[in-house]
């Protein structure tokens, strides 16, 4: 795993062309204009990296394809008022991030309000692409690792790891400088190495 | 102590930069077991990035399909919008000039007929001046752009 690779490299397949190429520019241009197909190409640069990052933040992987789909739903209706100076990456995380902690938000109220315990599914669930056990239960254990902690800093694990972002992508994500992004990794990992420590002892 | 401390800050810096942690990190980690398990608690985070990939064909294909429909509701709902704007903008423009020259012109030639004829004509010859101009404009315009190349 290379993180820190930013979505201009494919660590394991993952993200393609970005940071403003004059492809990525012309894409988002014919995107404005409605153009559909332009959409393609801009999911086919993104879509793991998106997808990967959606996973490691609701939890399971059909609410994540429900929110995949709704990013570029949104992405569609705002894509006017994005301003084409700017790289796309961050702000399309950013439209992602807001779906994703919406949909958060309404499995909490859910919850509350006496539905499904459904935010208590611990970790991406298999789908007919999971043909390797060993790699699902090591996923699943990932998962279930990243739900027991906050919302914070499972956000900057997956955008760092699932998603392959840099540090700058990471800051322009959140809104805030590298520096704290990077202490707060340091926080989060500690947090892992920990609460796997604790979760292994649990189950030995 | 401060060495665990040490390791375990250069394990997750190795970690997050994608790199092999520092040799003497390496040294330490062979001789102390609080920082290999520390190391392998940070081992679950490599299966985030599992190396299958997750945006399968299938999911591929439901989201374009989700955009088109998105699209094609939106273009509905601007003709849904556009369509009678640009019918009341039009009929507003052209009615509202017909109407107030029709009440100026009708105190003065007494008939109502020939107010309304005049009316149009005069509103007819407005337009007629305002293509005129337009394309003496126009042509000016392009006439001053092609001076500029020579």
């Amino acid at each position: 795993m290379e993180p820190g690779a930013g979505l201009a490299r494919t660590p394991n397949g993952r993200g393609a062309v970005s940071d403003g190429t004059n492809v990525e520019r012309e894409l988002i241009r014919r995107l404005k204009r409605g153009d559909g197909a332009a959409a393609a190409g801009l999911v086919t640069s993104y879509g793991e990296a998106l997808l990967r990052y959606l996973t490691a933040i609701v939890g399971n992987r059909s609410d994540a394809e429900d929110a995949f789909q709704e990013t570029w739903v949104r992405v569609i209706d705002r894509i006017a008022s994005f301003d084409d100076g700017l790289p796309f990456g961050p702000w399309l995380f950013r439209v992602a991030r807001n779906q994703a902690f919406d949909l958060l938000r309404r499995r909490r109220l859910r919850t509350w309000l006496g539905g499904s315990r459904d935010d208590d599914t611990p970790g991406p669930e298999p789908s007919a692409c999971d043909r390797h056990p060993e790699e699902l239960m090591a996923r699943q254990l990932a998962g279930r690792l990243l739900q027991t902690m906050n919302a914070t800093q499972r956000e900057l694990l997956a955008l760092r790891f699932a998603a392959g972002l840099s540090y700058e992508e990471i800051a322009a994500v959140c809104r805030v400088p590298i520096g704290t992004i990077k202490s707060r990794l340091h926080r989060a990992l500690d947090t892992l190495a920990t609460a796997n420590r604790r979760l292994e002892r649990r189950t030995t | 102590m401060n060495d665990c401390h040490e390791a375990q800050r250069e394990l997750r810096a190795a970690l997050l930069d994608g790199r092999q942690a520092a040799a003497g990190t390496i040294g330490h980690l062979a001789s102390c077991l609080a920082c290999q398990d520390y190391r392998h608690g940070l081992d679950a985070l490599h299966n985030l990035a599992a190396t299958e990939p997750l945006l399968t064909s299938e999911v591929r294909r439901r989201t374009l399909a989700r955009i088109t429909e998105h699209l094609a509701r939106r273009r509905g709902a601007g003709v849904a919008i556009a369509v009678p704007l640009a019918a009341f903008s039009v009929t507003l423009s052209l009615l509202l000039p017909l109407w107030l020259l029709f009440h100026t012109l009708h105190p003065a030639v007494g008939s109502r007929l020939l107010a309304a004829a005049g009316a149009a004509a005069l509103i007819g010859l407005a337009g007629l001046a305002s293509g005129v101009w337009w394309l003496l404009e126009t042509r000016s315009n392009e006439d001053a752009a092609t001076a500029s190349w020579r």
